[in-house]
């Protein structure tokens, strides 16, 4: 069964090529544009992994993380996305329990070797 | 009148006198003998005329020899015991007359001799207990300038005037630029703007702060400026003091934002626009050949990738100044967790127990913002959770410090401590306070909460800066010799009159002098002789400041006569690649300004210098006073004007002659005890010493004005 990745980012000229990527690597997708949309798709959708921008309207990605952390799935992974890339954000958001921390602008194809060793259980 | 006219007078009523004697004697005789007597008398007379005639010369030099004489003991050795005794009396106290002449002066000379013996003997009595009285008021002088040379501010105390009556080695070293600004008497205007200090003063007497704080730039610094007025004992104001401290830093790392903020935004456009240019050709041209869209397709990722690695060289190089770092200090972590602590205890009702930290670690941190933001927080945790007790502990995590505040319950929810995050800080919720998470996002800093490992308590993590492990220099203390604190200060200028009146009716004790000397390549500044050497010393009320003198050598753009060589010893080597003529004006007349110019035989000096007006745009308006013509108003009876007769007549010490420094402190020196003559004969202004001195001017030959005393 394919693998499931949930996209958090309210860019949508982003989205558009994580969308494509995660496509092309097979992966099924769904798309939340904030905090609280990306907590009630998480639920119905249970996705395997989260790519969850920082910056959100309403709710931001630590939030969401330390939500997904305290309800979701243990096995769920959390790549977060940010175009801040400070050091102490980063530190904060391992500390919240994200699996990998990517800074914009990235590497697709770095992005999506990130994404396929998490799936297979690698860091 | 002088010596010459008297004796002139003296001899010519004498001979009236015998003239006139003769005369009578002579009508006398004529008019007693009958007229044949009168007739032989006539022939005697003509026939002996030429004995006659020489007997009354005779009897007239003999008079004038005797008049001379006379004259030279009774009258020409008082006068000089006279002058002499003055000497004693104001300015040489070892000076003892000479026992010479008839034995009613030789008398008057061992007497004055010995009433000076006396006079000395008090004299030094007095100035023993003057000495012991005035101990402890120096010693408190000194422990001021001693605690003010420490202070790595910045510090000027100056009088309602403006003058500047204390100043320490900070503010030489920060404001002494060009050299001979900052100094004793001298006007703090010449340092900051006068509209600026009545400014910050009106503030300070209208509001109720103490102290005002302005900014000023200067050269290319940016200096930041707190006035604080002096109150005299009945309230009025009696001076200012003035610190300053250099911002420049600051300025630059704000210049630096703004260059970096104009690189992201110019240079992103230019790729930007290519990759517009690239893709709407794409968009636009849909049926263009694969090869061509290849080339479209790398020009994008080619200047997106540049991009990315534009913003990311701008993230590094601007880590260390993006966040406003004005406030930012280096603080201790023991010490910041102490503030903490008793913050917690004090404002937030909350018991604070410290984990100790195990090595010491420096942070660069707002410590005022931080220790308020955090004991709000506390606050909130202590009224909405009741958290009674709450550990502080720093860890040092890479660049970082983790701040964590621990207390025993659940954790906190992120929206309950994002709310609390974004709430005013202070009482009321009111006025201008910042919130939480403005403090840390000034520090650049990220702060959240977790439940503890254990589970049973939950903890809230700051993340701050450390201190860069190599923080720039400290602001060096400047080193002043000890036994030349005391020159530092001068309170008596507190009394000063208040505005000044002009220079004229001035009295020379409240007056400030240059005194300067110049060397030369040669005597004859019209056939393009040069300046070779400049020194200057300042005096102000009455003392010679030894700390604040101005020396230069001066290129002249030319040779060095073997004459003048010999005099000063400069050799062209030395002169090689010293700042010209145009450089060196312009700095000794800021050193210069505002005082008296004084020189000794100064009209050759003034000579040099005025044909160098045109050249370097500097005049020199201030009044001269020469100390020669001032020596021959005060001993009108001795030939020698030299510095070196001056120096040996009134006791002053010549050492280090023929530089120019050393030229012009002795010359001060001499100046200082012919003050003390001039005021004695009743020369109290400037005006008088000018009038006096151009008297004598005129009875000195004029033409030797350009050979040197």
């Amino acid at each position: 069964m394919a693998s499931k990745v949930l996209i958090v980012d309210d860019e949508p000229n982003i989205v558009t090529s994580l969308e494509f990527l995660m496509r092309r690597r097979g992966y099924e997708t769904r798309v939340a544009a904030d905090g609280d949309l990306a907590l009630e798709e998480a639920e119905r959708f249970q996705p395997d992994i989260v790519l969850l921008d920082v910056m959100l309207p309403r709710r931001d990605g630590f939030e969401v993380c330390q939500q997904l952390r305290a309800t979701g799935r243990g096995d769920l992974k959390i790549v977060m996305l940010t175009a801040k890339g400070r050091e102490t954000e980063i530190a904060k958001g391992m500390a919240m329990g994200a699996d990998a921390y990517v800074t914009k602008p990235f590497s697709t194809r770095e992005l999506v070797d990130q994404v396929a060793r998490l799936l297979e259980g690698g860091s | 009148m002088n010596a010459k006219a008297k004796f002139a007078l003296a001899l010519a009523i004498l001979s009236l006198a015998v003239g006139a004697g003769v005369a009578l004697l002579a009508v006398g005789v004529w008019s007693s003998v009958s007229p044949g007597d009168q007739a032989v008398l006539t022939r005697v007379l003509r026939e002996q005329a030429a004995l006659l005639a020489t007997g009354g010369l005779l009897l007239l030099a003999g008079l004038g020899a005797l008049v001379a004489l006379f004259f030279k003991l009774y009258v020409a050795a008082p006068r000089r015991l006279a002058t002499e005794t003055r000497l004693i009396a104001s300015a040489n106290p070892d000076h003892r007359l000479e026992v010479r002449g008839p034995g009613e002066v030789r008398e008057l000379a061992v007497a004055v001799n010995e009433l000076a013996d006396r006079y000395r003997s008090a004299r030094s009595d007095v100035e023993g207990q003057i000495a012991a009285a005035r101990a402890d008021l120096e010693q408190e002088r000194n422990r001021l300038a001693a605690l003010m040379s420490e202070l790595t501010l910045a510090v000027l105390v100056c009088n309602v005037e403006g003058r500047i009556l204390l100043y320490n080695a900070a503010a030489r070293q920060l404001l002494d630029r060009p050299v001979g600004l900052v100094g004793l008497g001298r006007s703090v205007f010449g340092i900051v703007d006068r509209s600026l200090i009545a400014h910050a003063l009106a503030c300070v007497r209208d509001g109720s702060a103490a102290s005002h704080p302005a900014m000023t730039a200067r050269g290319d610094k940016l200096l930041r400026v707190q006035i604080a007025p002096v109150a005299a004992e009945g309230g009025e104001l009696a001076g200012f003091v003035l610190t300053l401290d250099d911002t420049t830093r600051r300025a630059e790392i704000s210049e630096r934002r703004d260059a970096l903020l104009r690189a992201l935004t110019e240079g992103t456009r230019a790729s930007l626009a290519s990759i517009r240019a690239a893709v709407e050709s794409m968009l636009d041209y849909p049926e263009m050949e694969s090869e061509q869209r290849r080339r479209f397709v790398e020009i994008i990722r080619e200047e997106a990738t540049g991009l990315g690695a534009q913003v990311e060289r701008a993230m590094s190089e601007s880590s260390g100044y993006l966040h406003d770092q004005w406030l930012l200090a280096d603080m201790l972590d023991r010490e910041l967790l102490t503030a903490l602590g008793r913050s917690l205890d004090g404002e937030a009702g909350v018991r604070a127990s410290i984990d100790e930290p195990g090595d010491e670690r420096w942070l660069r941190v707002d410590s005022f913002a931080l220790v308020r933001a955090v004991t709000h927080l506390a606050g909130r945790l202590h009224a909405e959770r009741g958290v009674d007790e709450i550990g502080l502990a720093v860890r040092g995590v890479g660049r970082h410090a983790e701040l964590d505040l621990r207390w025993l319950g659940a954790p906190l929810d992120a929206e309950t401590l994002r709310s609390w995050t974004e709430q005013p800080l202070g009482p009321g919720g009111t006025g201008a306070a910042s919130t939480l998470k403005e403090v840390v996002e000034r520090h650049g800093g990220e702060l959240w909460c977790r439940q503890d490992e254990a589970g049973r308590g939950a903890y809230v993590r700051l993340l701050l800066p450390l201190a860069e492990v190599a923080p720039g220099p400290p602001p060096v203390s400047p080193a002043v010799p000890d036994e030349s604190r005391p020159e530092f200060y001068d309170f008596d200028l507190f009394g000063a009159a208040e505005h000044a009146p002009a220079w004229d009716e001035r009295r020379l004790d409240e007056l400030a002098y240059t005194i300067f000397d110049t060397e030369t390549t040669g005597l004859s500044p019209s056939e393009g002789d040069e300046i070779i050497s400049m020194g200057a010393i300042r005096i102000v009320n009455g003392r010679l400041l030894r700390q604040e003198t101005f020396e230069q050598l001066v290129d002249p753009r030319r040779g060095v006569s073997a004459a003048s060589q010999r005099v000063h010893g400069i050799s062209p080597e030395l002169l090689r690649g010293q700042p010209t003529i145009e450089e060196v004006l312009p700095a000794f007349a800021r050193f210069a300004s505002d005082t008296v110019l004084v020189g000794h035989n100064v009209a050759f000096d003034m000579r040099f210098l005025q044909l160098k007006e045109a050249q370097t745009g500097v005049r020199l308006t201030q009044p001269v006073l020469d100390t020669l013509l001032l020596s021959a108003v005060v001993h009108p009876d001795h030939e020698e004007h030299s510095l070196e007769a001056m120096a040996a007549r009134l006791g002053v010490s010549v050492i280090g002659r023929h530089t120019a420094l050393g030229d012009a402190i002795l010359t001060g020196e001499i100046f200082l005890k012919l003050l003390r003559l001039l005021v004695a004969q009743g020369v109290v202004t400037l005006r008088d010493a000018r009038e006096a001195a151009r008297r004598t001017y005129q009875a000195r030959v004029s033409d030797s004005l350009y050979t040197r005393g």
